[in-house]
This record gives structure tokens, C-alpha cells and sequence, in this order.
């Protein structure tokens, strides 16, 4: 079970110790913000707002922290352009999307075979990689290039790069 | 270098042009008229989209937002100034969104939705400077959501058209920290100068993780609820001599954000236009609004483009009738949301306690809140895909703008009557 403050279904678990952070950067604020205000308002009246604002300075800190720390895997990862949707590891290599921008040329086709099947069988890896590859469109019928992940080459094809797990063949 | 200017050039730039839409104080200014500013310049990019034509329209708008906003200005009341409780809870925002800035440039567009709809389009539209090429109307791309209304991706693609490089994508949560800034500082401003201490009413909202995360996914749905209330605010905040103009532009950008935009800002203005005792200021608002929501609906209709979501198919009666055993799951959602710390508990249990005190919400935006709760249901109970997943990736999104009206709602709301008599407090409070 995830601590209350836990607040993204994260890439990367948070420490416990930001969740302290968070608390008492934002109980600071607070305290320097919310001082009782002469609006004529009752103690008791203002008592929802006051004691909602003070909580929500804490997650707005602990949300920013848990960002930053999302923010570190990205840049750990190398992800610069497109992310994992909370998942702990990239949809692709980097190098293998490198490799298939090098071997696209202006208006070839792309396709993508993966161990859960070929194109909008593997959604997340297809759309992300759709997203990568543009303006280049994949056709999954007739492509130019084929990206091939977690499987090995079709037979007879001819590869044109290849790494740990992937490799980039044209049909 | 490329993608710093284009990261500053579509944020500034539409700050400075919005600054003349707004008088008043320069954080109102700057803050209000970023949300105007960014709704001239999308949408001058949207039609120059339709034409074939992005940058040259999108600079005619530009020129057009620049000459026209001294013209259609609006004038908030001097008499009513944000006090320092205000002050420090928008210094309080500005520092939230300071780092939300500073971390932006090192992000890339984190989820899903980001790169399988909004920045894919915006990706496409700068590339193909308009909206026939294949992401927009091959089949390939039809999981795209290819009928949604792109007033975010246009937004997004002069940062990629200026930056001159597809795979750099950080200007693109630039944007998005920086209209989260303007959004909660504008919104701040105007119910503090209407409602006072109210305010801390919004920030269960502004700072919730879901509007906090998602408005730094990449995704549509915390621009279009900021754009929402703050011409909800505006159009509440306005009188006769203020036009209706910024109120209209601001909703007007919520109907293009997303599909349920128009709706919501449909419901909403009519909502405070039925309540209103002067109808004129939100009548036209409300017809700014569908009147900038037109073009998009009509190249979709036109170009044949289907929505996956609203046919004629899934409003059939016989099927929506069938299909009303998916309230309980529907309703569970809703109420999962309602009591997690990660979602709403916070603004739910602060409205809830607010009320048992003696608050009184306005009518009309609890009217608003409902039709909102009702069309976001609606849409869950036709839609064509596995409702129990839909629920599962979405309710935390969707909640948002209702939700946001929640807070607006209870930060318009007129406080308990004192036992004993109190002196006045410096800004006046009303409701409907």
C-alpha cells in the first residue's frame, strides 16, 4: 500500500522524507499566508476554508516534489521528447527510435513488431512510437522500415541496425 | 535556443497582446490577460489551420487581438481591491508555478493522451500547416480522437513551428506551467475582489494533485476547466458597462479545448443567464462562445470527420436505455473521487463542512455543477468502449471541471450571518 502522500502513480517512488518536506514547506506558507484575516468572518465560520487551504498548500508542495522527482527519471531515462505514462520503464530504447529516424527517409512508411503482436496489437508501444516517428506514418501492411522489439528479425530481411533486444530491418 | 524563444515567444507573447483586455492591476493584467491572450492566438492558428494558412492567420490575430482589446477592455471594479490574504495565496501560486515553469524544461510530454492525441496534432498541424493531412483524416490515425477540438495541439504547434524541431517537446509543458499560473493567480484575483476570504475556497481545487498532475501531462482537461471558471468569474464578476467580450473569448476557449467544452460552457453561462438579473452580459458571452466553437464544428461536419463517442448509434434510445445498469459503476467512481486524498476529499469535505456552518452556495452555479455532474455521466453511460476501463483512465480528468465549479460555487457563496452584529468587511459580498 502506497503512503497517503504518495500522490502520483509514479515512474519512480517518492521518499518518505519529501512528504515531510512537503508538510512543512507548506504548514510555512500557510502559517505566512493565512493569518487570520479581518473580513468579518466568525473563527468557527472560516474554519473550512482555513483548515482546506492549509492542506492544500501541503500537496501543491508535495505534488511539485513528486514532479520533480518524475522529472529525474525522464532525464535519467535520456526521455526528452515523450514520457512512459507512469510506467517504470520506456516503451523502446532510445537508441532504437534513434535508429529508425536515421533509416526513415522523408515519406517512408514504418511498421512495429513486438512480443504482444505487429502495430495497434502493442497500443502503448504503436502510439508512442507513432508520436516519435512523425511526420513519418506507419503502414502496417507495406512499410519501408520495421522496428522490431523484444522479438528477432523477420527472416530475410535486411537489417539495418540493431541493438540489446531491438533491431530496425527493411522488409 | 530555438525552443526557448518558441517556449517564451507563445506565452508572452499572448500575455502581452491579453494585457490590453484587461485593466485594473498589473498581476490582473498579466494573469487574466494570459488565459485571453493564449484563446486570440490558438485560435487564430485554428483558423489559419482550416485555411491552410496557421502562421499568417495566427499573426493576423495577433494584430486583431492587439488593436481590438482597448476597445473591448474589461474594467473590473476599482472599488474592490484583492486584500493581503489574496496577495499572499497568489504568492503562494506564483511559487507553485515558478517550479512547475523551472521543471518544465526538463520534461518531455509524460502521458498517454499527450502524444496519442493533443501534441500528435500539434506535431501534424505544424508540419502540414493545416488540417487535411493524415493525422486529422487518414484512418491510421483514428485513434487520435480525430474530431476533438484542437485549440490546445494549435497552441502547441507554433511552439514546435517557431522551436524547428519535432522531437523537442518541452516548450509544449512551458505552456502549460505557465497558463496554470496565469489560470490560478486570474482566478484568484477576481473572486478575492468580488468574495474576499472566499478564495481559500479555490485552493482545494488549484492545488489538487489531480489539476496540479494533469496540467502537467499534456493533456486538455485543467486548460479547459481554468478557461471555464475564469469566464464563469469574469461573467459574475461583470456589470453593463463591462462588455461582454473577455467572458465570451474565455469560453469560447473552453468549447474549443475538448468535446465537453462546448457543453460545459453552454450549461454554465446559462446557468448564471437564467439567475441573472442582467441577462445581456452573459447572452452574449454565451453566443461568443458557441460563435468560436462553430469553425471546428463545421470543418468536422463537412469533412465527414466521426466522433467515436456521439452518433447516432450510441444515442439510439433503445441502447442508452439498455445501458443504465452502468450508473452504479458510473456512480462509484464518482464517489471514489470524493473521498480519496489524491482526488477531492479536501474540497468535498471542505464544501460539505462549509455548508453545515451556514454557507449558502450560489444557485446558480449549483445548477451548473449538477448539469455538469449529469452531461459527464451521460457520456459515460453511451459511450461505445468498455465503461469500467473508460472509468478507470479517465474519472480523475473528467472530474476536474465539475468539480472546479464545486470550487468556484462555495467561493461565491455567501457566508453565515453573524450572531453579532460586525462591521462590513472591505470587499462587498453578493451572490445571485
Amino acid at each position: 500500500m502506497s503512503p497517503p502522500l504518495a500522490l502520483l502513480v509514479a515512474e519512480t517512488d517518492v521518499p518518505f522524507l519529501s512528504n515531510v518536506v512537503a508538510a512543512a514547506v507548506g504548514t510555512g506558507a500557510a502559517v505566512a499566508v493565512l493569518r487570520p484575516p479581518r473580513a468579518g468572518l466568525a473563527r468557527m465560520a472560516a474554519a473550512p476554508a482555513l483548515i482546506g487551504a492549509w492542506a492544500s498548500f501541503v500537496l501543491a508542495c508535495a505534488m511539485v516534489i513528486s514532479l520533480g522527482y518524475q522529472t529525474r527519471f525522464f532525464q535519467q531515462h535520456d526521455l526528452r521528447e515523450a514520457g512512459t505514462a507512469q510506467r517504470r520503464t520506456a516503451p523502446i530504447p532510445e537508441a532504437a527510435v534513434a535508429a529508425a529516424r536515421a533509416g526513415l527517409r522523408s515519406g517512408d512508411t514504418w511498421a512495429l513488431t513486438t512480443p504482444d503482436g505487429r502495430c495497434e496489437e502493442d497500443s502503448y508501444r504503436y502510439i508512442w512510437l507513432a508520436f516519435r516517428l512523425h511526420p513519418n506514418r506507419p503502414d502496417c501492411r507495406a512499410p519501408q522500415l520495421e522496428v522490431v522489439y523484444g522479438v528477432s528479425p523477420p527472416a530475410g530481411a535486411t537489417v539495418v541496425s540493431a541493438g540489446a533486444g531491438w533491431s530496425v530491418v527493411r522488409p | 535556443m530555438r525552443p526557448a524563444l518558441a517556449a517564451l515567444a507563445t506565452t508572452l507573447g499572448p500575455t502581452l497582446i491579453g494585457a490590453r483586455w484587461v485593466a485594473g492591476p498589473l498581476l490582473l493584467r498579466c494573469s487574466l490577460g494570459a488565459l485571453v491572450g493564449i484563446v486570440i492566438v490558438a485560435f487564430g492558428a485554428l483558423v489559419g489551420g482550416l485555411v491552410g494558412a496557421v502562421v499568417p492567420v495566427a499573426l493576423l490575430a495577433c494584430l486583431a487581438g492587439w488593436l481590438l482589446g482597448p476597445r473591448l477592455r474589461l474594467e473590473p471594479n476599482d472599488q474592490l481591491q484583492a486584500g493581503r490574504l489574496a496577495h499572499g495565496v497568489m504568492c503562494f501560486v506564483m511559487a507553485v508555478g515558478a517550479c512547475l515553469l523551472v521543471l518544465s524544461v526538463f520534461r518531455p510530454v509524460p502521458e498517454w493522451d499527450g502524444w496519442m492525441t493533443w501534441s500528435l496534432k500539434a506535431k501534424a498541424l505544424a508540419v502540414d500547416g493545416g488540417f487535411s493531412g493524415p493525422v486529422f483524416e487518414s484512418p491510421t490515425y483514428a485513434y487520435s480522437h480525430q474530431d476533438y477540438p484542437p485549440l490546445l495541439p494549435t497552441w502547441q504547434a507554433l511552439a514546435y513551428l517557431i522551436g524547428g524541431d519535432l522531437r523537442v517537446s518541452w516548450p509544449s509543458q512551458f505552456q502549460l506551467a505557465w497558463l496554470w499560473t496565469a489560470g490560478g493567480v486570474a482566478l484568484i484575483d477576481l473572486v478575492a475582489r468580488r468574495w474576499g476570504a472566499g478564495v481559500l475556497f479555490l485552493l482545494p481545487w488549484l492545488c489538487s494533485p489531480p489539476v496540479i498532475f494533469w496540467a502537467m501531462a499534456g493533456y486538455a482537461d485543467v486548460p479547459m476547466a481554468l478557461l471555464l471558471l475564469a469566464g464563469t468569474a469574469v461573467l459574475l464578476t461583470s456589470s453593463p458597462a463591462r462588455p461582454a467580450a473577455v467572458a465570451g473569448l474565455l469560453l469560447a476557449g473552453c468549447a474549443l479545448m475538448k468535446n465537453e467544452g462546448l457543453p460545459l460552457a453552454v450549461l454554465t453561462a446559462g446557468s448564471v443567464l437564467v439567475f441573472s438579473p442582467r441577462r445581456a452580459i452573459p447572452g452574449k458571452a454565451l453566443g461568443l462562445a458557441v460563435a468560436g466553437a462553430l469553425p471546428w464544428l463545421l470543418f468536422t461536419r463537412i469533412r465527414g470527420i466521426p466522433s467515436d463517442l456521439v452518433t447516432a448509434e450510441t444515442l439510439h434510445p433503445t441502447r442508452v436505455l439498455q445501458l443504465t445498469p452502468r450508473l452504479g459503476p458510473i456512480a462509484r467512481a464518482w464517489a471514489s473521487q470524493l473521498v480519496s486524498l489524491r482526488a477531492w476529499a479536501l474540497l468535498a469535505a471542505g464544501a460539505a463542512s462549509a455548508v453545515l456552518v451556514g454557507w449558502r452556495p450560489r444557485r446558480d452555479l449549483l445548477i451548473a455543477v449538477l448539469f455538469a455532474v449529469a452531461l459527464l455521466t451521460g457520456i459515460y453511460v453511451i459511450t461505445p468502449y468498455d465503461v469500467s476501463r473508460q472509468l478507470v483512465v479517465s474519472i480523475d480528468r473528467v472530474t476536474i471541471a465539475p468539480l472546479g465549479l464545486v470550487a468556484l460555487m462555495m467561493a461565491a457563496a455567501d457566508p453565515p450571518r453573524p450572531a453579532v452584529p460586525q462591521p462590513e468587511p472591505p470587499a462587498s459580498r453578493s451572490s445571485s
